[in-house]
């Protein structure tokens, strides 16, 4: 079931229905089965593994939880059982072709065996909420053990199940504990949100992500230098737009239920540094690697030398935590060398702001800002390659825009399709508030709706709303 | 949703209802056993009423500004999305001709090649002069166009109500193999052209129905394909009111190389089905409206490859005006026979506008004979 289709829309006003219906008490399990109801629509055995994880992960989390012996082996119990579900569906096509090429040496020819071995769509999401569970079980930060019921919903709620965000149980868990009560306020807010997403969804990232072409990183040599930055940018803002249209359209959603869902970027496109970007980019993910990986690898290293010129302490981090979220991302060499990159970049910005920043003494403020934003995102881009880009067309790719050709073949009008993203994002960060809109004069809102309401079912009939890319991490 | 509202929200209910009289202050409340899930007070949703109805005021505005016939025809057309280009620009200038004049009393219909044969104009003027009545002519030749298509010249033989129809007799156009089809896509298989055969999709629909919704698609041929909307754009210059296309194409970038002549022998299939389309597009036409079919003219000289001399096309040639004299309720007008020389040609099979200019009224002379020879009837004309 794709989040923007009838059936998704039909789906979520039918469980709204029955959730206003129900007593509060049953408010929870009605969820809980709406969300297994949506994940079994997507596949019937994806919801299976979901029950098992759930299930362990909360047995284990009780007992360290409650019993006071052994907590170190059962958290390493729990960390193993969840790292393994994942690696080993991350890590499956290094061997599901041979197994596949071995059931057709007996003549069991079954082509659709390997579409059944894919990742479990959201499965690399709700690992990670499972994980960060059980760390704060561990280090005695849960106030109260949830119920198994509340824990299913921590994990499976449907509109943060498929591509999150990363929800903390620290500040998820009590909004399902207590009472929920939706008023005006809050639909209007979940309202402007879900507007909000599909803009920048169907108006923007649809036509970014349709404008580039199929083969485009696959054969990057059948292309122009001009054609192969234009599209990778596009590549990289459709991305970004489809993914935060993504969140604010779960976000929306589950304000009609009255769970408020965590933001995941604070308009990254005006980042003013490396570590200020991943700050604003996908941030729920960013704060789980941060807090679970980067601040203890830091606390280690610095445990053995608390000086400031211990490098180990400046470079092993960020580079330890940025690779595993390139291997987060998928596990092919490419995604792995991207979080090198990223991670040596975090280090190397981390060195300079303290030890030289010349810039700062220099050039003015405004100027500043604005370089560093231009400086941080032309970086970001050219720094991502590797992760849209496989390695093995990374060559290709480098000398194709090496030659500097194409510039008359260009297609730059297609940028125009930005504008309406752009200037979203800019608002909301002069604003510093993503709801600005709801500030207006009555009338400029009714007006800014009307035309989002307007592009919105204009451009979803010129493009067929895609699945959302991060949906196949 | 503003502060403002906000604001509303929490005063109104106490002005509404009298304290005390036990009502109930919200809008809604959907209690359940532990309290209140759903409290929504009046005013709910205001915002966005407001802006559903400034949005439908803006969507009927614009789109009644867009069918103003003065202004429509000051903007560049819009299009179908039906992939051909000269379909999409034809049919915009032929809504536009029957808001100038209200009737179209004859339409050709075919390919490219009555497209660049006929000029409506020549032929309106040299009838007059011939019949003394005064009709309204529109070429609706189109580039790539199947005859297993027939069914949209239905919609438009309907929608026209035409008193002549002059099709295109031609072995080319009457050959569904004919590899010049492989450059366009289907038009019946455009959601458009879906929605004209019953079809139903809201993007067919708003096609069919919204020249807003037209624009928006132009809008964005402009920013996805510049190229293929400089085609466009060209197409459209190219294209007088009528129907009639001036020039081609053209090659698509300004030192393309040039496209060399293909025997026309080898753009036949090896089956030419012609019998059996020519009677799908009779039937489509089949009515009380006359149907004349015109044979193209062919250019004859050495080499070219599409003179009599080429025995495949030739036997396709007798082969369809065989079938149209068999059937009998057909008239034919034999345009092979007319010598035209080089400079009447812009490509193998295309007329240029001097070409046109020489056939169209040796054409129209022969139609003024047939109606005052009585062959053709009803022909209203001069409404």
């Amino acid at each position: 079931m794709n989040l923007i289709s009838g059936h998704f829309i039909f789906f979520v006003l039918a469980v709204l229905l029955f959730y206003y219906a129900v007593p509060r008490k049953s408010q929870n399990v009605l969820l809980v089965a709406a969300s297994y109801l949506f994940y079994f629509s997507i596949s019937l055995w994806f919801p299976l593994i979901l029950i098992v994880v759930t299930v362990v992960t909360w047995l284990i989390a009780m007992q360290l939880f409650l019993k006071r012996q052994h907590r170190k082996t059962f958290f390493i119990l729990a960390l193993v059982f969840n790292l393994a579900i994942l690696v080993v569906f991350k890590v499956h096509h290094f061997f599901v072709p041979q197994i596949l090429s071995r059931l057709d040496m007996f003549g069991w020819q079954d082509q659709t065996l390997g579409l059944h071995i894919l990742i479990p769509v959201g499965m690399s999401f709700y690992i990670l909420q499972a994980i960060s569970f059980v760390v704060d079980c561990y280090q005695g930060r849960l106030a109260s053990f949830p119920g198994l019921m509340d824990f299913s919903l921590y994990l499976a709620y449907f509109p943060k199940l498929t591509a999150g965000p990363i929800e903390r149980p620290g500040s998820f868990l009590p909004k399902l504990l207590k009472a929920r009560t939706v008023d005006n306020e809050k639909i209007a807010k979940a309202f402007a949100l879900l507007l909000i997403g599909l803009v920048r969804k169907i108006v923007v990232a649809d036509p970014l992500l349709a404008a580039v072409p199929a083969g485009l990183f696959q054969d990057p040599g059948a292309y122009t230098a001009v054609q192969l930055i234009s599209m990778t940018l596009l590549f990289g803002l459709g991305l970004y737009f489809d993914f935060s249209g993504y969140t604010d359209i779960v976000r929306g959603i589950s304000g009609f239920f009255g769970i408020e869902l965590s933001p995941n970027f604070r308009w990254p496109l005006f980042s003013k540094g490396i570590s200020d970007f991943w700050n604003r980019w996908h941030i729920s993910l960013s704060h789980w690697l941060r807090d679970n990986i980067f601040y203890p690898l830091t606390r280690m290293f610095l445990k053995k030398n608390i000086r400031s010129d211990n490098w180990k302490a400046v470079f092993i981090p960020p580079v330890v935590t940025m690779a595993l979220s390139g291997f987060w991302h998928g596990t092919r060499a490419h995604f792995l060398v991207w979080g090198l990159i990223m991670g040596l970049l975090l280090a190397v910005e981390r060195l300079w702001r303290v030890k030289v920043n010349p810039v700062r003494r220099i050039v003015p403020g405004t100027l500043r800002n604005m370089g560093s934003i231009v400086f941080t995102m032309g970086l970001i881009f050219a720094c991502s390659i590797p992760f849209m880009v496989p390695l093995a067309k990374i060559v290709p790719y480098m000398k194709g825009v090496s030659k500097l050709n194409g510039l008359h073949a260009a297609n730059f009008r297609i940028f125009v399709f930005l504008v309406p993203g752009l200037l979203i994002d800019l608002i909301q960060f002069r604003a510093n508030d993503e709801l600005v809109f709801m500030k207006w004069h009555s009338s400029f809102q009714a007006a800014a709706i009307a035309f989002a309401v307007l592009a919105v079912l204009f451009m979803s009939q010129v493009y067929v709303p895609g699945a959302f890319l991060y949906q196949g991490f | 949703m503003g502060k403002r509202r906000r604001r509303k929200a929490k005063t109104p209910a106490k002005k509404m209802v009298p304290s005390g009289s036990g009502k109930e202050e919200s809008l809604i409340n959907v209690s359940s056993r532990n309290g209140k899930s759903l409290k929504l007070t009046w005013p709910c949703g205001l915002g966005l009423i407001k802006a559903l109805v400034l949005l439908a005021i803006f969507m009927l505005f614009t789109e009644f500004l867009l069918r103003v016939p003065a202004i429509r025809r000051q903007l560049p057309p819009p299009v179908l999305g039906t992939g051909n280009l000269t379909f999409d620009v034809t049919w915009e200038y032929l809504q536009r001709t029957l808001d100038q004049y209200g009737h179209v009393d004859c339409v050709f219909v075919g390919s490219s090649m009555i497209k660049h044969a006929i000029e409506p104009k020549l032929f309106e003027k040299w009838f007059r002069e011939k019949s003394g009545l005064d009709i309204v002519c529109f070429n609706f030749g189109v580039s790539g166009m199947r005859p297993s298509e027939a069914g949209l010249y239905k919609t438009l033989v309907d929608k026209l109500g035409p008193s002549l129809i002059v099709s295109e007799a031609s072995p080319l156009f009457l050959d569904e193999q004919f590899d010049g089809y492989r450059n366009f896509p289907e038009i019946s298989l455009s959601p458009w052209g879906n929605f004209q055969s019953g079809g139903f999709s809201v993007k067919g629909w708003l096609l069919t129905h919204s020249l807003l919704f037209r624009h928006c698609m132009r809008w964005n041929m402009w920013a996805r394909s510049p190229e293929q909307y400089n085609r466009y754009q060209r197409i459209s210059k190219n294209t007088r009111m009528n129907g009639f296309l001036v020039k081609g194409h053209g090659p698509i970038k300004k030192r393309a190389r040039r496209i060399i002549p293909k025997p026309i022998n080898t753009m036949l299939s090896g089956k030419v089905g012609t019998t059996q389309l020519l009677d799908d597009w009779v039937t489509c036409f089949s009515g009380e409206t006359p149907v004349v079919f015109v044979e193209m003219p062919l250019r004859s000289e050495t080499g070219s490859s599409l003179g009599e001399e080429d025995r495949k096309f030739s036997h396709a040639r007798i082969l369809l005006r065989k079938r149209i004299e068999e059937r009998g309720d057909l008239l034919f007008s034999p345009g092979a026979q007319i010598e035209l020389g080089k400079s009447c040609w812009m490509n193998a099979i295309h007329l240029n506008p001097k070409g046109a200019r020489l056939f169209t009224p040796v054409f129209a002379d022969e139609m003024a004979r047939a109606i005052s020879t009585g062959k053709l009837k009803c022909f209203r004309g001069d409404r």
